[in-house]
């Protein structure tokens, strides 16, 4: 630890925050990205009033990898919360012989359109521009990403 | 400058080398290698910026351990998000709710995510069906602890 800089210091205690706001802020979405966004905050506050200002760099590195973490362990929880394939590993390591998740499937439907993604015309769900958009970059990901 | 531009890229070689190993396959059942990949591009960083003396290791470590992160979340979640994939299958024209729900199960239902979850070792045949691997066990104790 002798070795570390009040720089260091400061980014792993962020990234320590970090890591403790994904496990003890688990409830709401809002209130975790409130809680990386206070992190992220104090670290700039903090790392640019008080620590050594010839560290440009290594700030300018640090900073966006507490935000990549904070984006990485949004996702995972976004995951962690919605995951059906991870609910029938759950029902199948509970020994559930009977896995229904077409409910959970459904639900998505109501999202969409929740979201503005889709709208209802008569029976039909058709996508809104703004769902178009992400339909043509999710065909552009899907390209590269198809299971083979 | 330079230094953020060489930082910056090896995020992208780093993106682009884990996309050619997967070769279109599920991050889950090829994670290792993916791994592999963000290390050794993670060394070449690393010796980069020690050999400037641009960032210390705590830097670069904090940097490629967020990369690696927002790089998994997000292509894990864009490669199971039932409602992205619901979008996509409505690209070509309206749906009725039953024919959006009979075409996502066509494609992405349950029997080809018990499948998926058979090929990253996490379930296996058993006698009376299905049943969890140790893998599998410990996945689902760790996401249910983190959850």
């Amino acid at each position: 630890m002798a070795c570390l800089t009040p720089l260091d210091r400061l980014a792993l205690l962020s990234l320590a925050l970090l890591c403790g706001s994904f496990y003890f802020v688990r409830t709401s979405l809002v209130f975790f990205i409130t809680a990386c966004g206070v992190v992220i905050g104090l670290f700039v506050f903090v790392g640019w009033q008080w620590t050594d200002h010839g560290a440009a760099v290594e700030r300018l590195v640090i900073l966006p990898g507490l935000a990549l973490s904070s984006l990485g362990l949004l996702m995972v929880r976004i995951v962690l919360m919605r995951s059906v394939s991870l609910r029938l590993l759950f029902a199948y390591v509970e020994g559930q012989a009977d896995v229904r998740v077409g409910a959970a499937i459904a639900r998505r439907v109501e999202e969409a359109e929740h979201y503005r993604l889709v709208t209802r015309r008569d029976d039909a769900y058709a996508l809104t521009a703004f769902g178009r958009l992400v339909a043509r970059a999710m065909e552009l990901l899907y390209r590269t990403q198809t299971p083979r | 400058m330079i230094h953020l531009t060489v930082v910056g890229a090896a995020f992208v070689a780093a993106i682009l080398g884990s996309d050619l190993t997967l070769a279109g396959a599920k991050v889950q059942t090829r994670l290792a290698r993916v791994l592999l990949v963000y290390a050794a591009v993670g060394a070449l960083l690393l010796l980069y910026l020690r050999w400037t003396q641009a960032a210390g290791t705590v830097a670069f470590s904090i940097y490629w351990a967020g990369a690696f992160l927002s790089w998994f979340g997000i292509r894990s979640h864009i490669e199971s998000s039932i409602l992205l994939r619901m979008l996509f299958l409505l690209k070509d024209g309206a749906l009725s709710r039953p024919e959006l729900l009979a075409a996502y199960e066509r494609h992405y239902g349950a029997a080809q995510r018990l499948e998926e979850l058979m090929r990253a070792g996490l379930l296996q045949p058993g006698p009376h069906g299905l049943e969890a691997t140790r893998k599998g066990m410990f996945i689902a104790k760790a996401a249910a602890w983190l959850r």
